[in-house]
Formats: structure tokens, sequence, C-alpha cells
């Protein structure tokens, strides 16, 4: 059974061989991860946007000296962090302001299902916390939760030891936590 | 009860080891232990397993539908419509070149059919006539305007319509 590796590595080859259209199955596979740890970092769609084709288009101008025995996700991921964290730096993101935010919540009240309002309500204020995260953190969680990496694949990816891994990974979650409970000020049972 | 007060709680580093499975078993007995006597340690749990769950619910973003085919736009530039694109500037030279070649031509060939004796008014009439005239600048006005369009108007609105999207 061919691995997620293999298909990648399989349409590397063909692109290699001059079947350069086979880079849009790439690009398929892996466009809303890259998509989405841009969105994750820089906050707003249209520089994830540019940010996530960034990395695309320096993928596949490097694509000849990928080293074959890492993981192609390995590598890429690596990229498509470091074109976000470059628009970052360009722009200088200014962090959105809770306040304004917040008052955006009661938008939830509408014609859903309890339930469905909890759900969304509970993923709306993650997704909120996390864009007070630095990249740092957002970048751990982003892999360990979206992408569902090991330690040992995140450490490749970031390029620094796994015990390191793993005392961001705890500092990224316990800061997670400070600013869900600093957004939520005691609703955090109602939404359990 | 004494011995409930002597049971040192996890820290949060291995609260977070025992909730991503990774826990060695002494701190995994611990905790249950924990789990089993002490409100505030369960309490604590909790916190942290109500972030994994809001955590493993995160979901991927979505791109625009146009994602894929703009990095296919930018790895490959349209290579039929960038090679005319790139040799539409000589093209326009070259008729400029034929078109002034065959004018000269003419002049002389009229010139030296004049200085002969032969009657050349019919012919240098024929070349600044206006209809020769008029194909001559509308030619060069529609390679003025095609080479236009190709180089500074489509890619600047592609460029826009790709923002856009």
């Amino acid at each position: 059974m061919k691995t997620t590796n293999d298909i990648d590595l399989h349409l590397i080859d063909r692109i290699l061989r001059g079947e350069t259209p086979a880079y849009r199955d790439l690009v398929s596979r892996h466009k809303d991860y890259a998509f989405t740890i841009a969105l994750r970092i820089l906050g707003n769609r249209e520089d994830a946007e540019e940010a996530a084709q960034d990395a695309f288009v320096r993928t596949f101008k490097a694509l000849a000296g990928f080293n074959r025995e890492a993981k192609f996700t390995t590598w890429f991921y690596r990229v498509a962090m470091n074109a976000a964290l470059n628009i970052q730096q360009k722009k200088k993101l200014m962090t959105e302001n809770i306040d304004d935010v917040r008052t955006d919540a009661t938008g939830f009240q509408g014609s859903d299902a309890p339930d469905n309002l909890k759900r969304k309500e509970q993923k709306y204020y993650i997704n909120l916390a996390m864009k007070q995260l630095s990249p740092d953190d957002v970048t751990m969680i982003g892999l360990f939760y979206l992408k569902e990496q090991s330690l040992e694949e995140i450490a490749d990816i970031v390029g620094i030891e796994t015990n390191t891994v793993k005392v961001k990974l705890h500092r990224a979650r316990k800061r997670l936590a400070d600013v869900m409970q600093e957004l939520l000020k005691g609703e955090e049972k109602s939404l359990l | 009860m004494q011995k409930t007060l002597k049971m040192k709680h996890l820290s949060e580093e291995q609260i977070w080891e025992v909730i991503d499975g990774i826990a060695e078993p002494e701190v995994l007995v611990q905790h249950e232990k924990l789990m089993q006597v002490d409100e505030s340690y369960q309490r604590e749990f909790q916190k942290s397993a109500f972030l994994q769950t809001q955590l493993l619910k995160l979901d991927l973003d979505m791109p625009s539908m146009r994602f894929t085919e703009n990095v296919m736009g930018k790895v490959l530039p349209q290579p039929k419509t960038q090679a005319s694109a790139d040799h539409s500037p000589y093209f326009f030279i070259t008729i400029m070149v034929i078109l002034g070649a065959i004018t000269v031509s003419l002049m002389n060939i009229s010139g030296s059919m004049a200085s002969e004796g032969v009657n050349t008014e019919g012919v240098t009439s024929a070349l600044f006539s206006p209809l020769f005239l008029n194909i001559f600048l509308s030619t060069n006005a529609v390679l003025f305007f095609v080479i236009l369009d190709k180089k500074i108007l489509k890619p600047y609105f592609l460029k826009r319509l790709n923002k856009q999207s």
C-alpha cells in the first residue's frame, strides 16, 4: 500500500521528468495545510494566500534539489512556514483587537440548533485564541494538531531537538489556555 | 485522607504527557489515583482535556477556488501565450522593415523608370494613394494595439483579478 509520502515522491518524479502539470496534483494535496498555517500566522486570507502560493512556487523551483530521504511534507511545511513568516516580517501585522472581535461573537445568535451553536462558538473561540499566539506557538500547535505530526517530525520540520519541541508545544498550549481563559472569562463551563 | 493529602499533583507538563499518550507508566498510575481521590486535580486535568478537545476540532481552512490555478500560472507562465508575446515586438519590427523596404524599392523602381522616360505616375500615385496609406497606417495601428494589450493591459488585469480572487 502506498503511503502519502510515496504518492508525493511519485508526483515529484513525474514533475522532474518534465511532466510539469503533475505539480497541480501536488499543490492540490497540500494547499489546505499551507494556507491554514499561513492564515494562522498572518491572520488574513489575502496574505495567507500570497504566502501559500509563494511557498509552492519556491518549492517548485527547488524540487530538483529535494532530498528524497526526507519526507516531502517535512520539507514543504518548513518552506510554507518560512514563507508565512517572511510575509509577516514584511508587513509587520498588527494583532487584532480582542474587544472588536468579541463584539462580533454576537453573530452566533441565529437559527442554529443549540448544539451546533455551541460547536461553532467553541471553534470560534479556539480560532480567536490562536490569533493571539506567536507564530512559533501557532506553528507548534498547527503541526501537532492540524497535520498530526509526531514530535520527531515537527523537530525535523522546524529544525530543533525533539525535547525542545515538547517544551515549546507545552508552552504554546499553556499560552493558548491562558488566552482562552482571558477571552472566555468564566464562560468556559458553558462551553463544556 | 492523609494519603490523599500526601499525594503530589502532576506537573502541567506531565498532565499533557498523559493527554498526549506519552506519559511514563508511573506517571499514569499517579494520574489515575489522583483522578479518583483529588477533586482539585480532576478540575485541573479537565481544564487541559477541554483544551485538547478543542484543539482536536481544529480544521484546515481552504484557500480560494483559483488557488491551484494561480500557482500553476506562476509555475507555468502559459508557455504558448508567453512565446508569442515574447516574439510580438520582433514581429512588429519585421513587418515595419518589410513594409519600409517595399516602399523604398517601389520608389527606386519608379524613380529609375521615370529617368528612363517611363511613365511612373501610375505607380507613384498607387503607392501614395489614400488607400495604400490607410492600409499601411491601419496595419501599424492594429499591431500597436495588439502589443499594448498583450504586454501591458492583459498582464495588468490578470494580476488584478488574481489579487481579488
